[in-house]
């Protein structure tokens, strides 16, 4: 079974997720990035990251935003994991036009006012091919 | 006894010789010194040498017709020495000099006996002048004139000073009595007529070495002046402001035209630039401090400038500006009413120019001259010898009549003057012309500040506007997303339990509610910054009020059992009671929300400045960083952004908060001593409507922490 960790501080979209997803994916949410820890033995272990767009503003995490998380991720984990980059600032539209221009790294994009079958559907079709959820 | 016969006739014997050898001695002096003193000294140690009498002096007459020896030969213990001493212009009358000039030599052998005899003529037995006046002088044939009787003045005049033989003979100079070559003796001397020739040539001689003398000193004081002006002129271009060198101008016009002490009025040629004085040296007393720029409001000032004086930029003899002398302030009739400033001050003279430029008037240029010191000019004022007694009794007239009075300017300290005059003109001008430019470009430079400041502050709102935005959209997209997830996972029967239903349900439900909170909190906002809000400002019970809201978080406080007190000072503020009541339950759920143990204490006071009510709500939660707690007042702003999720609420209530105190006139600001360690929000209202209509906010400046 894929394993995928969500960091986003909003307490509703994690449960959601885990719900709709529990089934097909191992998952493991991180509230804040203070808790994300940046051990990168933990962090290796996840096939998946959902992470939200602007991370939330506590004051000793200003200076970190998504895009930087997004492209330590993509270049510090040896297993170079799917990075789906969440946010709730732009519709589904929008991130369609603008997301790619924002945060090149990012293998995916999702607004959260799009379904949930959608966020599903990209992760099974960034995944890589052949590959099932017993690998 | 020197002059006996036989001494006489041995030296006419070789007289041709010996005169010659004399003038061809002095004509080569002449040719050979430009130095006019030395060519006196040399002329009369000549003319002592040539006609073996007892004193020989060279007289000069000065501008002002007072008189001076400034060359002299003598025999020892013969006569007493004049060298330096100063006759007034009485001593020798105008129509004796007018005779001096018309009859040339003059010659008296015989004091005692009253013999004058003149070379130009043959009859031996000649008189003086008496009485006559100046035309009389020379109108009259000379013979008439020279058969009246020597004036008896003269004779005692010459007596006292221990003189029997003088002779005297006129050195003329462009046709001007320049000065006396005078030859005395002790006792009665004749002098012949060769004598009187070849003391005639050495007088000529004289006159040519003055010419040549002239010449030189002209140039060089020409030279000197243009290096003057040059280097007045080369000041105005020295790296300074404006006003220091305008300054080191005057001061060094002052010492150039050998003035005491000056002052540049400049008027104000409009309202940017005010008039202004400059001075340097000796002014008049302090009481024209009390009225400033007296001065050159008086009629004295205000003639000179009606006279017309067009002024080019370089000085041509036509160009020269229009002069004001005054040498004796007390002999001005106009200027009595402005003699008490000068009284005190040992200033007796002054000269007033206007300046110009082209036909614009810029101001005035004055200069001061001091009394005349007149013991400097009396040497032997201090000798015992009885045969000083006339000269010092005619120094004592002269000293008198010198008092209080300054040295005139002579005609080439006014060109001198007239040539600063031009050139701080132009510097005066170039002055205003800075000045003028400065404020030109202050005022573009403030402009653009302005613009600058507008531009800023226009990008600052498109910026937080768009942040705003931005915020939003998130903060309203994210419950509702989780409400259409909710609900999704519940229309698709995504639960397994009972349990699970509830617990979607109530997210649901929760997500609603908040997105209701933000877009009503939103909206608020929107009304406020748009003025779309009214006020309803009466006089409001404080304590009723606080009374109320406490009573309301009475639950809570209980529930989390964090005691609530309050404290309350004051009896009415003028206010909105709805606005207030929405202020207070806001900061009484943020106390509440982020204080798990502790206390809250709500306390009213009157501010120091006594017009403001001062009400704070202090927490004992879990505090902030004082760092940016400015920017807990802004929108979508928490201390800790999870705390948005992990304590609810939009992030606006601050905001919200801040525009409505502001909006009734006071302020709101919030202290920490840092995290978990509380916070205390305060905010002020007016006390009464006059500290509302005055103050809109202002009135707490200086309270809250900034």
């Amino acid at each position: 079974m894929y394993k995928l960790a969500i960091l986003d501080d909003d307490e509703h979209w994690c449960r959601i997720v885990q719900r709709f997803l529990k089934q097909q994916y191992a998952i493991a949410t991180y509230k804040s990035v203070s808790s994300f820890l940046w051990e990168l033995d933990e962090l290796n272990q996840y096939d998946i990251f959902l992470v939200d767009f602007v991370l939330p503003t506590a004051r000793h995490e200003l200076n970190t935003d998504g895009m930087e998380i997004v492209t330590a991720l993509k270049r510090r984990l040896s297993r170079s994991p799917v990075v789906i980059l969440v946010t709730a600032y732009m519709s589904k539209n929008e991130l369609e036009v603008h997301g790619k221009q924002m945060c090149p790294e990012a293998d995916g994009f999702f607004a959260k006012d799009a379904g949930l079958e959608l966020l599903a559907h990209q992760i099974k079709q960034l995944l890589p091919p052949g590959t099932t959820e017993e690998s | 006894m020197v002059t006996n016969s036989g001494f006489r006739n041995l030296k006419d014997q070789f007289l041709p010789e010996r005169k010659e050898a004399l003038l061809a001695r002095m004509a080569n002096r002449i040719r050979q010194s430009l130095n006019l003193q030395e060519i006196l000294d040399a002329t009369v140690v000549e003319l002592r040498a040539f006609l073996q009498t007892d004193r020989t002096k060279v007289y000069r007459f000065d501008r002002d017709g007072h008189g001076h020896v400034v060359a002299e030969a003598s025999a020892p213990n013969r006569l007493p020495s004049l060298l330096g001493l100063h006759y007034p212009a009485d001593d020798i009358p105008p129509q004796a000099r007018a005779l001096f000039v018309k009859a040339r030599t003059r010659s008296i052998v015989n004091v005692s006996e009253q013999r004058i005899i003149l070379n130009s003529l043959p009859t031996p037995t000649t008189t003086a002048i008496g009485d006559l006046t100046v035309e009389e002088v020379q109108e009259q044939p000379l013979e008439d004139i020279l058969s009246r009787p020597v004036d008896p003045c003269h004779v005692d005049y010459l007596t006292q000073m221990g003189v029997q033989s003088s002779l005297v003979v006129p050195i003329i100079y462009q046709q001007e009595l320049w000065g006396l070559l005078i030859s005395h003796h002790a006792e009665p001397r004749e002098i012949t007529s060769e004598d009187l020739l070849v003391v005639q040539l050495l007088a000529d001689q004289v006159s040519l070495a003055i010419t040549q003398a002239s010449l030189l000193s002209q140039v060089q004081e020409q030279q000197q002046r243009d290096a003057i002006v040059n280097q007045i002129a080369t000041m105005l271009h020295a790296p300074l402001t404006p006003e220091e060198i305008l300054h080191n101008v005057l001061e060094q016009a002052v010492k150039a035209s050998g003035s005491s002490g000056g002052r540049l009025y400049l008027t104000s040629p409009d309202e940017a630039l005010p008039a202004h004085l400059y001075t340097y040296g000796n002014q008049p007393a302090p009481s024209e401090q009390e009225q400033p720029h007296l001065l050159e409001n008086h009629p004295l000032w205000q003639e000179v400038r009606k006279i017309p004086a067009p002024i080019g930029t370089t000085l041509t003899q036509k160009d020269k500006p229009a002069l004001r002398v005054v040498i004796n302030l007390q002999q001005e009739p106009r200027l009595h009413q402005l003699i008490e400033s000068f009284q005190t001050t040992p200033i007796r003279g002054l000269i007033v120019q206007p300046l110009y430029y082209s036909k614009e008037f810029l101001g005035y240029l004055t200069f001061f001259r001091d009394q005349i010191s007149t013991k400097n000019l009396w040497p032997g004022y201090e000798e015992a010898d009885e045969r000083q007694q006339r000269p010092r009794q005619s120094m004592a007239q002269w000293q008198a009549l010198k008092e209080d009075k300054a040295h005139p300017w002579s005609i080439e300290e006014m060109e001198l003057i007239q040539s600063l005059n031009i050139h701080l003109s132009l510097a005066v001008l170039q002055n205003r012309l800075y000045h003028r430019e400065r404020q030109q470009r202050l005022i573009v430079e403030m402009h653009n500040e302005a613009l600058s400041h507008a531009r800023a502050a226009a990008e600052e709102v498109s910026r937080l506007k768009s942040n705003f935005l931005a915020s939003t959209s998130h903060e309203l997209r994210t419950p509702l997303a989780s409400t259409l997830n909710y609900l999704k996972l519940l229309k698709e029967r995504l639960y397994e339990d009972e349990d699970e239903l509830r617990e979607y349900i109530d997210g649901a439900y929760q997500s609603t509610q908040n997105l209701v909170t933000i877009i009503n909190d939103v909206l608020d906002i929107a009304k406020i910054e748009d003025g779309r809000i009214a006020l309803d400002l009466e006089t409001v019970y404080l304590q009723q009020l606080l009374q109320e809201q406490c009573f309301l978080s009475g639950a809570e406080s209980r529930y989390k059992a964090i005691p609530l007190t309050l404290d309350c000072e004051i009896e009415t503020v003028f206010a909105d009671k709805i606005k207030v009541r929405q202020v207070m339950t806001n900061l009484l759920d943020n106390a509440f929300k982020f204080t798990d143990e502790g206390q809250i204490d709500v306390r009213a006071v009157v501010d120091s400045t006594g017009t403001m009510a001062q009400i704070s709500v202090h927490d004992t939660g879990i505090g902030i960083e004082m760092e940016n707690s400015e920017q807990l007042f802004s929108p979508f702003v928490q201390a800790d952004g999870s705390a948005q999720r992990s304590y609810g609420g939009t992030g606006l209530g601050l905001t919200i908060c801040k525009r409505l105190v502001e909006l009734m006139g006071g302020k709101i600001w919030l202290e920490s001593p840092g995290l978990g360690q509380g916070n205390t929000v305060t905010f002020t209202l007016p006390l009464n409507e006059q500290s509302q209509v005055a103050g809109q906010g202002s009135l707490v400046e200086g309270q809250a922490p900034s």
